[in-house]
């Protein structure tokens, strides 16, 4: 039985028993029901193979971190231990993460408060569905034609709604339906789905890189800091002394990771001094420091080439003052300059400051090149460097007036605008209504009450001035004896009981809403059974006519799920305080009558069936007698 | 009903819209018979009308003709009440200036008159169109309904507090399946507007399109076995308000007539096929849709043959 199981992802993993170790290397299999793991040394480790009946839940590491792990959980507690795998790569995860979505979510037993009336249906079906060993590989099957977007969709649609997740625990969490029978009637909301999804750009956040933050974990005196590839490029980007060092040192001087173990120690030891514990870091790497202290050596090359390009007419006396760099109180601020202190500390602070500011504004004004997808730091230097680059060419260009340069920006302005979720939805597929001639149906002229009355001697004009005379004869006034009492009182004995008939039949409520007499509770449950009623008669009456055995086996297991339900509802009729029986009963009862209605169908259809089968036994020993002289000649 | 629950509405004061039947075809005598003729029903209107808006001196009435010829407005007591200076109705249709001697006459003589001037208007309109063709017997219900949504729409705009509006149909005449649409979409915005449509069904059968208007707007129908005592039926039934509803027992009808008139043959059907498309309901099976042309296709059951039927999801 597992072995004809088939495989819906084989991807390479290692297993990792706790948190701390390495991990043994080896594959992991993935089949609807279970998920196997085997070393690649036979002698390292015994294969796994977990049920995914026995887990409860997965959890993935986030993209950003380190490793690709994925935890299954045979405990809804985190805390607990579980299997615990790392991919190669977050690709790999991806792959295997709706799958395992998926078939713990089928494995799921319902939550909620019908959790109590599946367990019950689950009785009648759970055996039939284990005593037919193609309703497992059927399901599997099924399951593998599906991609991987699908379902995703499948389970986005379900977690936003949450009637149809309980339909879906009720009728495919139980066996009733396949998945595959569930969603194909639902294709539309599938397919809204899709058209929901999209790569979608997330724009830039201006978002300043205010300072790394550590992480201390309490215990140790370690202190850990996280860089991800999105910080290191945006390190490079607001820090133009870090990216020089960058390509000064790396990987000619420094590996990788001692370049940014020394840019976190220059971090930190920079983080404490400012918050004034000098003592604590007095025995810190002072060298480390050293290398990414921004020495203040004044405007570099590039800038001075941008102050070189400025207008010419422009009045720079202010600047001259006060450079670029030194300046205390104020840049372009025109001062004698007898007053001015000289730079103290708590200045150069200060200016230190002004200057981050001033850069990532500037960083954010550049923009982050288009379509970048950078995965380690080379990259990002790499990506800064060339971003850098291109702009100083557009801003050589600029100033010969590149008129291609206004259209490629209008371009660039309509890509970056353009929001896909604001786009028009697609229309689902339909046939446009097209009323071909309205006057088929509007305009006959089919008889209205004259077509009762045609009989009669009067043309119609006599009958309008038979009208216009009764109307002239109105009297305004001396109305009293329009009505006689002995007539009114006929009447009013006649709506009293009338009224008496009413409250007989259909007690003292009779006409008001009935779900506005039922409690919240209650009211669920009603709607839960229907609406389960509901999904099962639609596949019911969609498997006929049956022409296959799967559609016999479809309607069978629909027939019992049927059975079964009207059984629950039935018993939840009768378990609800006497008050609310009648309304419910009301309720239910068109679902028991079209329950009915498909059990009288399913029985006429398996007598037919029958009597077939009877027919075609009568003409077997034809049959048989052809074949074997078929066989013979 | 519902419509208790809104406060920006009094509940003790109502806005009455009735629209009441004009067509030569219900009022002959054979029709009705001769006990009751739209003379008695006039009067015992003018009674109604009477001692409804005695119910509460802000109580509001209005009332619309609906006829073959068209339907008009031919009553409003918030004119006569807010002088003859912005007396006019919305549409008077031909009938505005008798607002002005509402001041001076009873209500009764108003009433009188105008239902005079709207039958003979409507004669002579039918004298006038009589040659082109078959002449259309059937009431204006549809349009009836949609004018008296229009009152209720501009009452509800106006200031608050609001009367609890609802409307009153004394209808005769059997359904129109020409407006069947026309009418379905009247009660469902009747229905959004929590207006409670009562029925009063004097005409020998009942009414489908009333009966459901009445369940589905939460209104009381009724069809009256002695059509002769009207007045009494209405002052016991439809005179209630709506907030008065919510304690006292009203007469419901058994069940109601939940049945469709089909397209094809235009006949009552209770099990039917309907259009994928556009809904359309048909009492026999097409291979096409004759109202928007949607061509079925058809699984083809062969069971003899063995055709595989194509799997769902295959």
């Amino acid at each position: 039985m597992a072995e004809a199981e088939s495989v819906l992802l084989t991807v390479r993993a290692k297993y990792k028993p706790s948190m701390k170790e390495a991990g043994l290397e080896g594959v992991l299999m993935l089949t609807p029901r279970f998920a196997k793991w085997t070393p690649n040394n036979p002698g390292a480790a015994t294969p796994l193979s977990i049920d995914f009946k026995t887990i409860k839940k997965h959890f993935n590491t986030k993209e950003e971190s380190k490793k690709a792990l994925m935890k299954l959980m045979t405990d809804v507690d985190p805390k607990k231990p579980g299997f615990m795998f790392e991919f190669n790569s977050f690709d790999d995860r991806n792959k295997a993460n709706p799958i395992v979505g998926s078939i713990i979510a089928r494995h799921q037993p319902p939550v909620g408060p019908s959790s109590s009336g599946a367990a019950a249906s689950a009785g009648p079906t759970a055996p039939s569905q284990t005593s037919k060993p193609s309703g497992a590989g059927r399901a599997s099957s099924q399951l593998e034609n599906v991609s991987q977007a699908e379902i995703e969709q499948r389970m986005a649609v379900l977690a936003k709604d949450a009637d149809l997740r309980k339909l879906h625990e009720q009728l495919v969490g139980t066996g009733i339906l396949t998945d595959a029978e569930f969603w194909s009637t639902r294709k539309g909301l599938l397919e809204k789905e899709a058209a929901k999804q999209s790569d979608q750009k997330t724009g830039l956040s201006s978002q300043m890189l205010t300072a790394l933050k550590p992480v201390v974990d309490g215990r140790t005196n370690k202190v850990s800091f996280n860089l991800t590839p999105q910080i290191i490029h945006q390190i490079f980007q607001e820090r133009p002394l870090v990216l020089q060092r960058y390509m000064e040192n790396v990987p000619d001087k420094l590996s990788e990771a001692e370049f940014w173990t020394r840019y976190c120690k220059a971090e930190y030891l920079h983080s404490q001094r400012r918050a004034g514990a000098q003592a604590a870091v007095a025995d810190m790497d002072e060298e480390a420091e050293a290398m990414f202290r921004d020495d203040d050596a004044g405007p570099s090359r590039e800038e001075q080439t941008k102050i070189r390009g400025v207008d010419p007419t422009l009045n720079m006396a202010a600047d001259q003052a006060d450079d670029y760099y030194q300046s205390t109180s104020g840049y372009g601020l025109l001062r004698d300059g007898g007053k001015e202190a000289g730079p103290s500390r708590e200045s150069a602070k200060k200016r230190k400051i002004a200057h981050d500011i001033n850069r990532h504004a500037a960083v954010v004004l550049d923009g982050r090149p288009a379509g970048e997808d950078i995965k380690d730091p080379a990259a990002a230097a790499a990506a800064v460097n060339a971003a850098r680059a291109a702009a100083q060419l557009a801003g050589s260009r600029a100033e010969n007036g590149d008129p291609a340069r206004e259209q490629r920006w209008h371009e660039k302005l309509q890509e970056a605008t353009d929001m896909p979720d604001l786009h028009p939805q697609p229309q689902a597929p339909a046939v446009p209504l097209r009323i071909e001639d309205p006057r088929r149906y509007f305009d006959v002229s089919t008889g209205g009450p004259a077509s009762t009355s045609a009989g009669g001697p009067q043309t119609d004009g006599a009958l309008w001035a038979a009208m216009r005379e009764q109307a002239g004869a109105v009297r305004t006034e001396g109305l009293g004896g329009v009505l006689p009492p002995a007539k009114a009182f006929q009447v009013l004995s006649e709506v009293q009981q009338q009224i008496q008939v009413s409250v007989a039949s259909a007690g003292k409520k009779a006409g008001q809403d009935l779900l506005k007499q039922l409690p919240a509770s209650v009211k669920d449950d009603v709607f839960q059974s229907a609406a389960t009623a509901h999904e099962m008669l639609r596949h019911f009456w969609g498997a006929y006519p049956i022409t296959s055995a799967t559609l016999l086996n479809k309607a069978n297991r629909l027939k019992d799920a049927m059975a079964g339900l009207y059984e629950r509802m039935q018993r939840t009729k009768e378990g609800i305080p006497s008050e609310y029986r009648e309304p419910v009963s009301q309720l239910f009862k068109p679902v028991f009558q079209m329950l009915d209605a498909a059990f009288a169908h399913y029985e006429s259809e398996e007598e037919l069936r029958k009597a077939r089968q009877q027919r075609a036994a009568a003409n077997r020993p034809a049959g048989v007698n052809g074949t074997a002289q078929a066989a013979a000649g | 009903m519902a419509q208790g629950t809104v406060p920006s509405r009094t509940d003790d004061v109502s806005l009455m819209v009735i629209t009441l039947e004009i067509n030569p075809y219900i009022w002959d005598k054979h029709g009705m018979g001769a006990a009751f003729s739209i003379q008695a029903m006039v009067e015992q209107m003018i009674i109604f009308v009477n001692s409804y808006l005695l119910l509460h001196h802000q109580n509001q009435v209005a009332i619309i003709t609906a006829g073959t010829e068209g339907c008009a407005y031919i009553f409003d007591s918030a004119a006569s009440k807010q002088g003859p200076s912005n007396a006019q109705p919305a549409a008077t249709n031909g009938s505005a200036n008798g607002v002005s001697e509402e001041g001076e006459r009873g209500i009764g003589s108003i009433l009188a008159s105008r239902i005079q001037r709207v039958v003979s208007e409507a004669e002579q309109k039918w004298k006038d169109g009589g040659s082109g063709g078959e002449p259309n017997r059937t009431t204006y219900l549809s349009g009836a309904l949609s004018m008296a949504l229009c009152y209720v729409q501009r009452c509800l705009r106006g200031p608050k507090p609001q009367p609890q509006p609802r409307m009153l149909c004394i209808h005769g005449s059997p359904d129109a399946p020409q407006q069947y649409i026309a009418t379905m979409n009247a009660m469902f915005s009747a229905q959004k507007l929590q207006v409670p449509i009562d029925v009063c069904m004097i005409g020998g059968q009942d009414s489908a399109f009333l009966q459901q208007a009445a369940h589905l707007t939460g209104g009381l129908y009724q069809k009256p076995p002695r059509p002769e005592a009207l007045l009494q039926y209405l002052l016991m039934v439809p005179a209630m308000d709506l907030h008065s509803r919510q304690f006292l027992l009203a007469p419901r009808p058994a069940g109601v007539d939940f049945r469709a008139s089909c397209f094809c043959h235009k006949k009552t059907i209770d099990l039917g096929f309907v259009c994928s498309v556009c809904l359309s309901i048909f009492c026999q099976f097409s291979r096409e849709c004759s109202t928007c042309g949607a061509v079925y296709t058809m699984a083809r059951p062969t069971p003899a043959a063995g055709a595989k039927r194509k799997e769902p999801e295959a």
